[in-house]
């Protein structure tokens, strides 16, 4: 049986600004980038009782609590917290699998020092955080799986720690709606709805095949498992980068099709910058398509050889990007990302014969 | 209607229509092919949209006729007769196929539905039609397979001066095949699959072909065809076809072909089974390395040139390709270990594939 822990900051961003700037305190604060199409990225508890949620557009946000303290994101100060934060998980055992900046997972089955037991290891990283943070909280969550013990961090914050047992774990599986689980998006659970399940035990009542049947081969096993708390994912402490990319939300929407054919030029320009400063290059391209009513659309292709160049990942983007994907619907973002990646300087690659791959 | 008509001769023309017309499509209709019975004979045609074809098949025929009929059920079922001789009966929505003892009932479809195909009337010029299909199948294996390699799934057509040269690449090979033709012709970009169904119906004599608005019409005795070309601008190729060789080696083409597929039983896979192209002193020596071991072999060469040695990798398969079309001596000609190599038969044939060498 593994234990395993998952931590989440508190508000990470806007515990940073009140932590940094004390007149705050007590005070509904959203971190959000100034703009006509900014959404909150963080709202502190106290903007959290107007309503306030993080995604949410900035003028629903103050619309809902006018006298919001917005802030913009000071990421210097947040990566700073998030290394002192890891460097804390990091003391008690190798296994951490950091999530963002804020939120990680750690396998503490076999802890380097003291005793075995998530319960207490978790109070020691709590107590530990808030100390070497200058007062930020973390929620903990302690469970046999990852599924279950990020169930459990968000059960009791702020500043919680809530452990749940092997033989509790089925009473809450039960009882939690579907689109709580692991795996499960909106749409996913608007389908199972649909078909009557609503909550895990309903799901649980499924059968393998059913669900195979209805969400393909490997979704369909998935949540046959992962509905009797079966998830065998470890904890993996490789900071691998598995995907690169770029997206732009547009400050108006964008329906005009040569228009967003432009602005997938420069969205893929970026990636490739980005791809460049890491050395790498994917095999595997995703579009990304954000429509006006918040839909959101991936398209990807795997191609036969690793892209970096930004034309060649415009091409590639660009043959997803049909009038057909977009149906006359006004976008709101477009991104692009590039993964299975290797290396782009890569021994033993095939040079090409033109310069270019795509004609 | 009645008609009679040998099994072999049916079987065939259903057999070229069998691979256009797909089995499957959202316009069910285009599953079918539709008959046209007259004297003479039945004219059968079909499309993927890409090609319209048309196959004539000789037969006895009592009254003139048009019918359309799922294409692989038809072909299924005449291909599963005993006997020589068919024997085919319209009557209402019905097709009767009877050979021996068999008796199909096949179900006709809507004639009227059918989408109009079009197909060449006379031809505007000619090519040699074993040089042509010969050219077109010794480039073929160059050019892409990917959805999003636009021109690069295609074989480009050129001509000047009574010659004619047909090229393909996939952006990280190169295959080209000159041969004689007369007359006018265009150049043109054939979609790579269309141009393996052209191969399929040229035999002997010359082929007919006619150009049209973004077409090509093929004729032979008992096939037309109306082939969809592809638009964009073919890369310009000659500029990666290296000048300047500074060696030159040539040997058995049967002799590397073998010696490269030994080696490359260990070659890594995950490595674009890399072949190391060792060559001094009359000597091209091969290795391969993997997970599970290496590989080596010699072998005895003619060679000149200014570079007295030079090392190279290559993807053993794509070695293999362009030494496909290949028979009696291979000339291989290298710039540098970097710089693309040329593969060509010694005794010229017009055919020559340019490879780029794998990074170091």
């Amino acid at each position: 049986m593994r234990r395993i822990l998952h931590c989440d900051m508190d508000c990470f961003y806007a515990a940073v600004e009140v932590r940094d700037d004390p007149r705050l305190r007590g005070r509904p604060v959203a971190v959000a980038w100034r703009g006509p199409r900014s959404v909150v990225t963080t709202a502190s508890y106290e903007a959290r009782r107007y309503g306030v949620r993080s995604a949410m557009p900035l003028r629903t946000a103050l619309a809902r609590c006018p006298h919001l303290v917005v802030i913009e994101p000071r990421m210097d100060a947040y990566r700073e917290a998030s290394r002192i934060v890891m460097e804390v998980f990091r003391t008690y055992t190798d296994l951490v699998e950091p999530l963002s900046l804020d939120e990680a997972f750690l396998d503490v089955t076999e802890p380097r020092f003291g005793p075995r037991s998530a319960t207490l290891v978790a109070r020691n990283v709590k107590r530990e955080v808030f100390e070497r943070t200058g007062g930020l909280t973390v929620s903990a969550g302690a469970s046999s799986t990852k599924f279950v013990a990020k169930l459990a961090s968000g059960m009791n914050k702020p500043d919680g720690l809530t452990v749940v047992r092997p033989e509790e774990v089925e009473a809450l599986i039960a009882r939690l709606p579907v689109g709580d689980f692991f795996g499960v998006g909106p749409k996913t659970a608007r389908r199972m709805n649909e078909l009557g399940i609503f909550t895990g035990a309903d799901l649980r009542r499924a059968g393998e095949a059913d669900l195979v049947t209805e969400f393909g081969e490997a979704s369909g096993r998935h949540f046959w498992r992962i509905a009797r708390g079966i998830d065998e994912r470890a904890v993996d402490p490789s900071d691998d980068r598995k995907s690169v990319g770029a997206e732009e939300t547009f400050d108006e929407d964008v329906s005009d099709f040569a228009r967003l054919g432009v602005a997938l030029r420069a969205v893929s320009a970026r990636a490739a910058a980005r791809l460049a400063r890491h050395g790498l290059a994917g095999r595997t391209v995703t579009l990304k398509v954000k429509f006006f009513d918040f839909e959101l659309v991936t398209r990807r292709t795997s191609l036969p050889l690793a892209v970096a160049d930004a034309d060649e990942l415009f091409v590639v983007a660009g043959r997803l990007l049909t009038p057909t994907l977009l149906s006359d619907r006004p976008v709101r973002l477009l991104g692009v990302t590039v993964s299975q990646l290797e290396a782009s300087d890569a021994p033993n690659k095939q040079p090409p014969l033109f310069g270019f791959v795509f004609p | 209607m009645r008609a009679n008509v040998t099994k072999k001769t049916l079987s065939e023309g259903l057999g070229l229509l069998e691979r256009i017309v797909p089995s499957r499509s959202s316009n069910p209709l285009l599953t079918s092919l539709k008959v046209e019975a007259q004297r003479g004979g039945l004219t059968l045609s079909g499309t993927n949209l890409e090609i319209d074809m048309a196959c004539f098949v000789p037969a006895e025929v009592d009254t003139d006729a048009a019918f359309v009929v799922p294409a692989h059920l038809f072909a299924q079922i005449v291909r599963s007769l005993g006997g020589e001789l068919v024997e085919l009966a319209l009557s209402g929505n019905e097709l009767a196929v009877q050979a021996g003892g068999s008796n199909f009932k096949l179900q006709t479809g809507e004639l009227e539905a059918y989408p109009e195909l079009t197909f060449p009337g006379r031809a505007d010029t000619s090519f040699d039609a074993k040089e042509l299909a010969r050219s077109l199948s010794s480039v073929r294996y160059a050019a892409s397979t990917e959805a999003f390699q636009a021109v690069f799934r295609g074989i480009k057509i050129e001509s000047r001066d009574n010659r004619a040269r047909v090229v393909a690449s996939d952006g990280f090979r190169l295959a080209l095949r000159d041969f004689g033709a007369h007359g006018d012709h265009r150049n043109l970009i054939l979609p790579a699959r269309s141009a393996d169904e052209v191969v399929r119906v040229v035999r002997d004599g010359e082929v007919g072909v006619s150009y049209g608005e973004g077409t090509m019409g093929i004729i032979t005795d008992r096939v037309k065809m109306n082939v969809k070309l592809m638009d964009g601008e073919f890369p310009d190729y000659e500029r990666v076809i290296p000048s300047d060789v500074r060696l030159r080696i040539m040997l058995s083409a049967t002799a590397l072909k073998e010696a490269v597929n030994r080696v490359a039983v260990l070659a890594d896979k995950n490595a674009n089974n890399r072949v190391e192209f060792l060559i001094s002193e009359g000597r091209l020596q091969l290795a391969a390395e993997g997970d599970y071991g290496r590989a080596q072999d010699t072998l005895s060469v003619m060679q000149d040139g200014s570079e007295p040695a030079m090392s190279l990798g290559f993807n053993a398969k794509y070695v293999l390709d362009a030494l496909g079309p290949i028979e009696g001596d291979a000339e291989l000609l290298f710039s540098g270990p970097t710089s693309p190599a040329m593969f060509k038969a010694h005794e010229g044939g017009g055919y020559l594939a340019v490879v780029v060498p794998l990074r170091v």
